[in-house]
């Protein structure tokens, strides 16, 4: 094998690294949103995102199961990926509401650990509902490859790219067109005088653990698509990553989440050409340590003044 | 005062266990199973996560057979099925309690050679018979302890039948994949090591971590190779994900596992149309119509039966032969067993099970065991394993 990766490589390589980049963003943005505004680790968002790909899966195999799916493929997947999300924002406000609120005013590692107890009793209902056996998603999705010259592209792959840019841009006019979202900035920077100025705080963060909820679903079931096979446990591994995404942005940074995301797909796909394939964890979490050594508020981190 | 009556209490209790083992016939030790107590046959194999559907498939082999046979010398036969995660760590502590268990009188597992390898050691501490239906690794075999046996082949034999045909196939040029478990690697390289022997050669060896689900960076590093065959050392969780990333990303060539993914379930199923003209390696299908006739039976009662259900029913089977065979009724009414008498009923099996004759070498490995290539053949939509001839 040469040592020199060829360009076709590399290029399918930086497809790759797009693809499950852009997964990571996603989740990534959820974990980002509730701390730009709480200052906590919302550790149960993996299982947000759990719940989110079993939703999509139940809607969708429901769908195939009945034939309906054969002759309205659209519709049924705006189907599941709208049932995920909803449901997994119920579960989102359902979690604020008993895990969080209660905690709002407690020392900061409080609402820490009843995140990391909502995700034990999370993963531990799933696995009741639906049994501790992993789950085969439908094939709906049509397969096939799109060749740009050497270079590949599965039509998967095209529908997570864009799809995952398309949920940011919406997110990002959200926050700075919206009403609601200039509300969300001001509580982000200053929940007292958001307050004072009018601004109904307690359903700003319900707002924000919706969107982040819903952000999470919309990667469940693009995951779940995508490598076909989902369990209760699913949730761990790409919330540890997405995580990492966060901090290496500058965690409470929106466009940091999304730029860390596709940074840390792009160096796992990309280490892989170098390294062994084994060490593609140890290349994201290497790339963590690094970044917090010498930035270390993520890549975009602004320097702000400690405020809790 | 006190202080007397306890040195009485040691003093007595250590004379009463000199004079138990003074009384002891079998030199490992007995196993006294009281008037009126049932008998239990301990189970380890993963009964929850990614291969729950082999470890169940292997419970219900091992049930079926207990149910069959109703009661063990008049005594109730019990099944404790613990859940062994196919790591070393859980199948380590499930050891420890099974071989501590009074009434317990051999165990069917564990399910994976990495669970099995360790726990091995917990049970020659204690002497205790356990008969793998499933763990195939080389190593089970070749560390010299005498109470592992295993109803399945060894890797040496499986691996050999891969790059066997594999060579007679003409697909010299190969990557070679696995799941660094002891397992899967130990495969991949008795694979690698028989294919090069023959001519062929491996351009890549690579690993993957158990539990991830994108393998498309690995498989993108191999697509420019333009290989003849993608072999795979591992799980059909894994395995069924490898080869629908193979296809997804453009990689032609034909793909070969082993039996890890011999399950309709998790392989077929979970590969959807990728599966299509995979291989994988299996235990040859007995002939003889008493194996048909036990899937019939099987499936009527547990549904499509995946993959070491024949050989848990048989292991089970062996070990309740030979409990049957050595044990010596007391005159209270208990039944003592000797573990080195059990043990050498075991090692002395003579039995034409459902997967055909058993009995075992000297090391545990069953002799004349002979591993098929399977594969996946789709009929109108409906996929299953053919014995490629």
């Amino acid at each position: 094998m040469s040592l020199v990766p060829s360009p076709e490589v590399i290029a399918d390589q930086v497809l790759n690294g797009l693809t499950i980049g852009g997964i990571y963003a996603l989740i990534a943005l959820g974990y980002t949103l509730v701390y730009g505004i709480l200052f906590m680790i919302n550790f149960a968002h993996g299982e947000i995102f759990m719940f989110g790909s079993f939703a999509g899966f139940f809607i969708l195999h429901q769908l195939v199961e009945s034939g309906f799916a054969s002759t309205n493929l659209a519709l049924s997947l705006l189907a599941a990926f709208l049932g995920a999300m909803l449901t997994s924002s119920i579960l989102g406000v359902i979690l604020e509401r008993a895990a969080y609120r209660p905690l709002r005013k407690a020392p900061r590692l409080a609402p820490l650990i009843s995140a990391i107890g909502a995700s034990i009793f999370l993963q531990n209902v799933m696995m009741l509902l639906v049994k501790a056996r992993m789950q085969i998603y439908p094939d709906v999705f049509p397969e096939g490859i799109i060749g740009v010259g050497p270079v590949s592209v599965s039509y998967f792959q095209v529908f997570i790219i864009l799809g995952s840019v398309l949920m940011m841009v919406g997110l990002y006019l959200f926050i700075k067109k919206t009403r609601t979202g200039k509300a969300m900035r001001a509580v982000a920077e200053d929940k007292d005088t958001a307050a004072l100025m009018g601004i109904d705080v307690d359903r700003i963060i319900v707002t924000t653990f919706v969107v982040g909820s819903a952000l999470a679903a919309v990667a469940g079931v693009m995951v779940g698509m995508y490598y076909t096979q989902i369990n209760h446990m699913m949730g761990f591994l790409p919330g540890i990553k997405a995580f990492t995404a966060a901090v290496l942005g500058g965690i409470g940074n929106v466009a940091g989440a999304m730029l860390g995301g596709y940074v840390l797909g792009l160096a796992e796909a990309l280490g892989v050409l170098v390294l062994p394939a084994q060490y593609k964890d140890v290349i994201a979490f290497s790339l963590l340590v690094m970044i917090l050594v010498f930035r270390p508020r993520g890549i975009l981190g602004e320097v702000v003044s400690e405020r809790a | 005062m006190r202080k007397v009556g306890a040195l009485i209490l040691v003093v007595s209790l250590c004379t009463i266990l000199w004079a138990m083992r003074a009384s002891a016939a079998d030199e490992w030790g007995e196993i006294v199973i009281p008037k009126d107590s049932p008998i239990k046959i301990g189970l380890g194999a993963m009964l929850s996560g990614s291969y729950a559907t082999l470890g169940i498939d292997i419970r219900n082999g091992a049930e079926m057979a207990i149910a069959e046979k109703g009661t063990l010398l008049g005594r109730k036969i019990v099944l404790q099925a613990e859940d062994d995660q196919c790591e070393g760590a859980p199948s380590v502590a499930i050891a420890e309690k099974f071989c501590n268990d009074p009434i317990l009188v051999g165990v069917v597992g564990y399910m994976c050679s990495g669970g099995s390898i360790p726990a091995s050691d917990v049970h020659n501490k204690y002497k205790v018979v356990m008969i793998s239906p499933s763990s195939t690794s080389l190593e089970l075999t070749a560390r010299g302890i005498p109470i592992f046996f295993r109803t399945c082949w060894n890797d040496k034999i499986q691996g050999k039948a891969a790059a066997d045909f594999a060579l007679k196939s003409k697909w010299t040029k190969v990557a070679v994949l696995h799941d660094k478990s002891a397992y899967g690697q130990g495969l991949a390289e008795e694979f690698r090591r028989n294919l090069e022997k023959g001519g062929g050669e491996v351009v890549a060896f690579e690993g993957l971590t158990r539990g991830d689900k994108d393998f498309t960076p690995v498989l993108t590093k191999i697509k420019p190779l333009n290989v003849q065959l993608v072999y795979f050392g591992g799980m059909a969780a894994e395995g069924s994900l490898v080869v629908r990333q193979m296809r997804r990303i453009g990689i032609k060539a034909k793909f070969l596992s082993d039996d890890g993914c011999y399950t309709e379930k998790d392989f077929i199923q979970a590969s959807g149309k990728a599966a299509e003209g995979a291989f994988v390696t299996y235990a040859k299908t007995p002939e003889a119509a008493a194996f048909a006739d036990w899937v019939k039976r099987f499936e009527a009662k547990y549904g499509p039966r995946q993959t070491f259900s024949p050989q848990a029913y048989d292991a089970a089977k062996i070990l309740m032969m030979a409990v049957e065979k050595v044990a010596q009724k007391k005159e209270d009414g208990g039944i003592v067993i000797g573990k080195k008498a059990l043990r050498d009923a075991v090692a002395a099996t003579q039995y034409e099970g459902v997967t055909g004759t058993i009995t075992f070498d000297q090391y545990g490995d069953r002799t004349g065991s002979v591993v098929a290539v399977n594969k996946v053949v789709c009929d109108k939509g409906k996929c299953s394993f053919k014995e490629v001839k």
